[in-house]
């Protein structure tokens, strides 16, 4: 059972009723002394006689003034509750007030020690990069000796005659200059974008291959040595090589930076397909057959282009040999192919 | 201390309509009394609104009732009332003419009544509008009754009343009965109807073998009945312009007065125009008093319910910001 709507009769209970008395004695009290003073304004003169010979005149005004010091009282307690209840408000501000500088120095406690620990951090960051950066240059130059180490077994698997005996001197450079690409440098390369083992690898190349003379010399003559055939088993191998070093049936985009190991492929091929009855047709009628590595210049000449160094020395035709390999390997693995 | 909530209705007569117009407000702002106390008009009133615990629909039949009360014409004079006020001039200046009058009046089939209204129909009316069974279970409900005496040398009513005026003039009280506490239904009813016997309007009533007349002659606010039950908070409602009650005589109750702002009284004449307006129960009279009553009920109440408001956002900011001190306090790094 409520005096008042659900949601005021709620807080009839949490006030205590002595705040509800001066609560109602204040706004009612004045409800009521108004209504008195009012009815007293709007007497007429005959009730009013009356009221004054009965007394209710005065009884009337006593009441007045007794409802005017119950307000004053209500208004009294009210302003000392008021008064005491702003003291607990200002004690909690500056509780809070307190509460906030203790919080703020904590923050700023806080931001001095997140600071010094950012330090610590870019500190720490950049030292595990340089140690990082570090291992990352141990872990290449581990690679590149090991892949100085694959070059040099190679090399010296040729040098101990190993490998590619069977071959030409001029085909034994090749194929072990495509070895070399193929299996050391190309990965090399693209590993780590270094060029370095280029030059390395043709040193060595140039300090083993004896075979070229160290002077100036015609590629047309370096070819035309390739025309020797001693055995049935040099036949084989001269086939074996040409149908490795053939290049006119690849696409001329291929070949056309590629005028040493075109000649070389075409000298192989032209030397496969004229017989030696032809050289002895030529002689018969005074002419002289040209030698297959200069028809091969010549096709070049025509068809592609005369712009390069044909009279060259050992360590030239050996850098021209492998710029060309490695050229094209990387041409295909960029997809020169597609 | 467990709060009780009590609702005083004055007596008044015919503005006991007023009254239906302040319990429909209270009823809509859900508002529900522990205990009712009445006089007069208002114990009748009072009788209504306890026959039911939900105030809401008490109110209701109240608000009905009064236009019944209207159309019905249940407060009629008494047919022999004139003759009877002719009677009480001559008795008092023939002595022996008593005697004769009565013959005349047995000769000619008129009932002696002393007084000027027909009280059956009121108490028929009562009965009908209030069950005693509803009563019983209803909300308890304090009358204020006086206790006239009745003095058996003493035949003439005005000078009964005079006496009773003065010995509660001396300090004689009213009496607060408990309409609960009847003993059967006639008791019940003559209890109201005893809170509403207005000297020589209506007949007193003998309960308990006292003669009891309207309270109101000592106490027409009986919130003295309520506080001695320990009622905490009370709502009187005055029937009466400039109504000398003083309020600050209950110290320990938080008490809301509703006073009518308008004038009852038309006329502006005292003593005749007060009481027409507390005997007009036309239809015309009684809507407008509960037009008044419900109008001043909110007028009156609406400041206080705002100011509870306020003083309830002031009590709840200032609870969160101790708590939330406390909080700060409690919590050490």
């Amino acid at each position: 059972m409520y005096l008042f709507p659900e949601d005021m009769a709620s807080v009839i209970h949490e006030v205590p009723i002595i705040s509800d008395k001066l609560l109602i004695d204040l706004v009612n009290g004045i409800q009521v002394n108004k209504e008195l003073v009012q009815f007293r304004a709007n007497q007429g003169f005959l009730s009013k006689l009356l009221d004054t010979v009965l007394g209710n005149s005065g009884t009337r005004q006593n009441l007045i003034d007794a409802n005017f010091t119950a307000i004053s009282e209500s208004i009294k307690e009210y302003i000392y509750r008021i008064l005491h209840d702003l003291t607990i408000s200002n004690t909690a501000i500056a509780i809070t007030q307190k509460k906030l500088i203790e919080t703020r120095d904590t923050l700023r406690s806080h931001q001095r020690e997140i600071d010094s620990l950012n330090d610590l951090y870019s500190e720490l960051n950049s030292r595990l990069n340089a140690y990082e950066q570090r291992v990352k240059n141990l872990e290449s130059q581990v690679y590149r000796l090991e892949v100085i180490q694959n070059i040099d077994r190679i090399i010296t698997a040729w040098e101990s005659k190993r490998t590619y005996q069977r071959f030409h001197p001029i085909l034994q450079l090749v194929f072990l200059i495509f070895e070399l690409c193929d299996f050391c440098i190309i990965q090399y390369e693209c590993k780590t974008g270094s060029v370095e083992l280029r030059q390395y690898s043709i040193d060595r190349l140039v300090k083993s291959s004896d075979f070229l003379p160290d002077f100036p010399v015609s590629v047309i003559d370096i070819y035309n040595t390739l025309n020797v055939k001693q055995n049935k088993d040099a036949e084989f191998q001269y086939q074996l090589a040409y149908s490795l070093l053939e290049i006119r049936s690849s696409p001329i985009t291929r070949y056309a930076k590629q005028p040493y190991l075109f000649m070389l492929g075409t000298t192989l091929e032209l030397n496969q397909i004229l017989p030696s009855s032809a050289k002895v047709a030529f002689e018969k009628l005074n002419q002289i057959l040209p030698s297959s590595a200069k028809v091969a210049f010549e096709i070049y000449k025509r068809n592609l282009s005369d712009k390069f160094f044909l009279t060259v020395d050992r360590r030239q035709f050996i850098e021209t040999l492998f710029r060309e390999v490695i050229d094209d390997r990387m041409y295909l693995i960029n997809g020169g192919m597609r | 201390m467990k709060t009780k909530i009590g609702l005083v209705l004055a007596g008044g007569g015919a503005l006991g309509a007023y009254q239906a117009g302040v319990a429909k407000y209270l009823a809509e702002i859900s508002f529900q009394p522990h205990i009712i106390a009445g006089t007069s008009i208002g114990a009748l009133n009072g009788a209504v609104l306890a026959s039911n615990k939900d105030f809401k629909q008490s109110s209701n039949l109240l608000w009905h009732l009064w236009d019944e009360v209207g159309n019905a014409n249940v407060i009629r004079l008494n047919s022999t009332s004139l003759v009877l006020l002719v009677s009480y001039l001559t008795q008092i200046t023939i002595p022996t003419f008593r005697n004769w009058y009565l013959g005349i009046l047995k000769h000619l089939n008129y009932e002696y009544k002393n007084s000027v209204f027909d009280p059956k129909p009121v108490e028929q009316f009562l009965r009908k509008a209030v069950k005693f069974d509803d009563l019983k279970n209803g909300i308890d409900l304090w009358v204020a009754v006086f206790p006239s005496m009745k003095l058996p040398f003493l035949r003439y009513y005005l000078a009964q009343l005079a006496i009773d005026v003065l010995r509660a003039k001396a300090g004689q009280e009213a009496h607060w009965l408990r309409v609960q506490d009847a003993k059967d239904e006639e008791q019940a009813y003559n209890i109201l109807l005893a809170s509403a016997a207005i000297p020589l309007a209506f007949p007193e009533r003998e309960i308990n073998g006292i003669s009891y007349v309207d309270g109101a002659i000592a106490d027409n606010v009986p919130l003295g009945a309520l506080a001695k039950e320990g009622c905490t908070h009370a709502i009187i409602v005055h029937l009466g312009n400039g109504e000398i009650w003083n309020r600050n005589d209950f110290p320990n109750q938080a008490i809301i007065e509703i006073r009518a702002k308008e004038s009852f009284n038309k006329s502006g004449i005292p003593l005749f125009g007060d009481a027409h307006c507390r005997l007009d129960f036309s239809l015309e009279n009684i809507r407008k008093l509960r037009e008044c009553g419900y109008r001043d009920a909110e007028e009156m109440l609406t400041p206080i319910l705002h100011a509870y408001s306020v003083e309830n956002n002031y009590k709840s900011s200032l609870t969160e910001l101790s708590s939330s001190t406390r909080l700060l306090l409690e919590d050490q790094l």
